[in-house]
């Protein structure tokens, strides 16, 4: 039996409800990866039509038009203008929605134009009775030349007619629907004589975009048919313009809205939400609500966890054959894993919030709301967007700033953004926050350690906008722009979505990080567990040596400990640590936390990691958990090496400090210098020294 | 040189590796590297 697939490209606006018809359609058979050589995600998926038919769907970044403003929107236009390129599309699903069908049929004209098969997804559709929205469908289908699926992806209402137009693609008409040669007939009438073999839309595109076009030599075709670029502008204004013409003609007559039975409440929901008083008290209930959970909600799998690992460790220990194996096994590989799984509930919750908030419309609102503080520090209404987003990861945060015109915006943009506190920080702060604050409730119910996060993160908020401030009078750069927010529909989230994401993000949290996690406790396991001869080979004798001449009554168990506390003492990572010990003891910390600082420039949650590994080769007792370990942990004199100053004083120094290599190398890749991340990694670090340093000296 | 200890610096070569390859390396396009940003 032959099998035939079809390659699928679903292309959209924004907002329209692409991602979820492409889950609908593709269930959990997706791949994510990135295209060559930029970091756009580029989603695949697979979807089985028939027996013997398969789709291969490619999910691409939301655009407006095929008017290319960002690097996202290039990657659509290279694909759709390639005809060799891997993934062309047999077909081209066009998803709109059906409250801004006028705005979604530009791009959908504009692709039809390129003469591909193109099946037109208007979703959304259970909302048409609440808006009160008719749709002719036949008369759409005839006008816009092409097959209509009325679906709703979050219903899961029509995604199989989509299956079987997609099947039956070959039926589809490829005839554009508007003559784009009316804008300039005499021009248009030049370049088709020059390449009588090409297609006149695809001509314009390549002399009006900045994209590859394989078959043509592109300066060629601009050398002789260029025009100046205001005179290119006005071309393709008029081109928008008459597409909307047509847009509009089409739907006078096949869409009927009728106000009256619309049942709204966006609108209520809008004014309140973007309230200038209230939309901020909500915002802010809606982040306590957020940390409160984070807190609350995943302490028992992650003490669960925790248990899991120590076990595991013990165990390994006991049943495996003894030797040095058996302990990088038990002290440094399960230790530095279970210092990583630990946070995923928390990982998860965070994401979790952020995806029903996304979902849900709600974000949008937020940057809305927040453009009007950005604007007067400096950033762009859009920096919102890197500035959110940066609490998962900033390496996409910051080139999410692409999408900023104005440069000095978008390096300002680009120099805060790693303020925001991204996830890898969240289980450096956890894990010293339940050592340092009490969980107790103040006023009955705001729990004290969720509290302590929140504010945490928000100082990392108010830390870049205080950045922004002095970056704007410092940056002497003369420029202008302007601001424009989509405000999608209030929606339900759909329970698949969110599940996907959360999965997706934690997974990357995981693997991700995991690796590096696991590689850095591995060489820490090994440096700590090897030494000099003379001190770190004879730790046995030389500790026997001190209690016998000391002529003290000793325990057995505890001359154990202090042969392991004098063997990590004069390990390889012992004598690395004691050497940068001058420089971090006035900010509380002793070598050990030195040693996890310094390693955390891989990934700032390698701290704990390293932690855990450094005490579980120091500690002769397997059965205590990562966070005991950390609380049992004394100073010669006595005292808690994690006690609350220098708890604060970490807390503070992981706030400000620019600690992650990948996003330095990111910096220099947006900014294409090394100026701006050496800048930034001696601005951010130093701050952080010199906070950490007077909080330690204060509260000491 | 017993065998416990044989993989213990087989498993500390390639941990090395790992981390020189990924901060250090030249990069190759990915055909699928997921949400890894590489900084966590």
């Amino acid at each position: 039996m032959t099998h035939k697939t079809i390659k699928v490209a679903l292309i959209g606006n924004p907002n329209t409800g692409k991602t979820s018809v492409f889950n609908q359609l593709t269930g959990l058979r997706q791949q994510v990866g990135n295209y060559p050589g930029i970091t756009v995600e580029k989603k695949i998926g697979s979807c089985k039509l028939s027996e013997n038919v398969k789709a291969t769907i490619l999910d691409l970044p939301g655009t407006y038009s095929l008017n290319a403003s960002s690097i996202d929107e290039n990657v659509v236009i290279e694909l759709l203008m390639n005809k060799n390129d891997e993934y062309f599309p047999d077909v081209a699903v066009v998803v709109t929605e059906v409250e801004n069908l006028k705005r979604n049929l530009l791009l959908f004209t504009q692709i039809k134009d390129l003469e591909i098969p193109t099946i037109l997804v208007i979703n959304m559709s259970d909302r048409m009775a609440k808006k009160g929205i008719d749709l002719d469908i036949p008369f759409l289908e005839k006008e816009l030349k092409t097959k209509i699926a009325l679906v709703s992806s979050r219903k899961n209402i029509g995604i199989d007619s989509i299956k079987n137009l997609i099947l039956n693609y070959e039926s589809l008409s490829t005839e554009p629907c508007l003559n784009a040669s009316v804008i300039d007939v005499d021009y248009f009438d030049k370049l088709r004589r020059a390449f009588p073999n090409q297609l006149l839309y695809k001509l314009w595109l390549v002399i009006t975009q900045d994209v590859n076009f394989l078959n043509l030599d592109r300066n060629e075709v601009q050398s002789n048919f260029t025009k100046s670029k205001t005179e290119l502008k006005r071309l393709q204004q008029k081109e928008t313009i008459k597409r909307y013409q047509f847009i509009n003609d089409t739907l006078k007559i096949g869409q009927k809205i009728d106000v009256s039975k619309a049942t709204d409440i966006r609108a209520k929901l809008d004014r309140v939400l973007t309230h200038k008083f209230f939309g901020y008290v909500i915002f802010f209930g809606i982040l306590m609500l957020i940390f409160q959970s984070i807190f609350n909600w995943s302490s028992v799998p992650m003490d669960f966890i925790d248990e899991t690992f120590t076990s595991l460790a013990s165990y390994a220990k006991s049943h495996l054959p003894a030797g040095e194996f058996t302990n990088l096994i038990a002290e440094g590989i399960i230790p530095g894993i279970g210092g990583i799984v630990i946070f995923v509930p928390q990982i998860a919750f965070l994401f979790l919030f952020i995806s029903v908030l996304e979902e849900s419309g709600y974000m949008s609102r937020v940057v809305f709301l927040m453009d009007k503080i950005m604007r007067r520090y400096g950033l762009s209404g859009k920096s919102v967007v890197p500035l959110i987003s940066g609490t998962a990861c900033a390496i996409p945060a910051i080139m999410s700033a692409r999408n900023i015109e104005n440069w000095k915006e978008r390096l300002i943009t680009i120099l805060v953004t790693p303020f925001t506190t991204c996830s890898a920080r969240l289980p450096v702060y956890a894990i010293l926050i339940s050592l340092i604050i009490p969980d107790e409730k103040i006023l009955g119910f705001f729990n004290l350690q969720g509290l302590t996060l929140m504010v945490l993160y928000l100082l990392g908020f108010f830390m870049a906008i205080v950045s922004a401030i002095i970056l704007n009078k410092v940056l002497q750069f003369k420029s202008k722009s302007y601001f424009v927010v989509e405000m999608p529909s209030y929606k339900i989230p759909m329970f698949k979505n969110v599940g996907i994401n959360v999965l997706e993000k934690t997974k990357a949290f995981v693997f991700g990080a995991g690796k590096i996690i696991l590689a850095i406790s591995i060489i820490l396991w090994f440096l700590g567990s090897h030494g000099p001869k003379e001190t770190f080979g004879n730790a046995q004798q030389i500790v026997e040596n001190e209690v016998y001449s000391s002529k003290l009554k000793i325990n057995p168990s505890v001359i154990e400990d202090n042969v392991a506390a004098y063997k990590l003492e004069n390990s390889y990572i012992g004598i690395i640590g004691r050497s940068i010990e001058p420089v971090i003891k006035p900010l509380g910390y002793d070598w050990k936390i030195g040693i996890a600082v310094v390693t955390s420039f891989a990934a700032r949650e390698v701290f704990v990691g390293t932690l855990a590994t450094i005490y579980s080769v120091g500690n002769s007792d397997d059965e205590t958990t990562i966070k005991n370990k950390m609380a049992a942990e004394i100073k010669p004199d006595g005292t808690k090496i994690f006690n609350f100053a220098t708890g604060v004083s970490l807390l503070l120094f992981y706030a400000f400090a620019m600690q992650c290599i990948s996003t330095l190398a990111i910096v220099k890749k947006e900014t294409n210098s090394w100026k701006w991340p050496i800048i930034q990694l001696i601005f951010m670090s130093g701050f952080a020294y010199l906070v950490a340093l007077s909080a330690y000296q204060i509260l000491k | 040189m017993n065998i416990q200890e044989i993989l213990v610096y087989v498993v500390l070569v390639i941990a090395v590796a790992f981390l020189y390859q990924k901060f250090f390396g030249k990069k190759k396009p990915k055909k699928d590297c997921g949400d890894d940003c590489g900084c966590h």
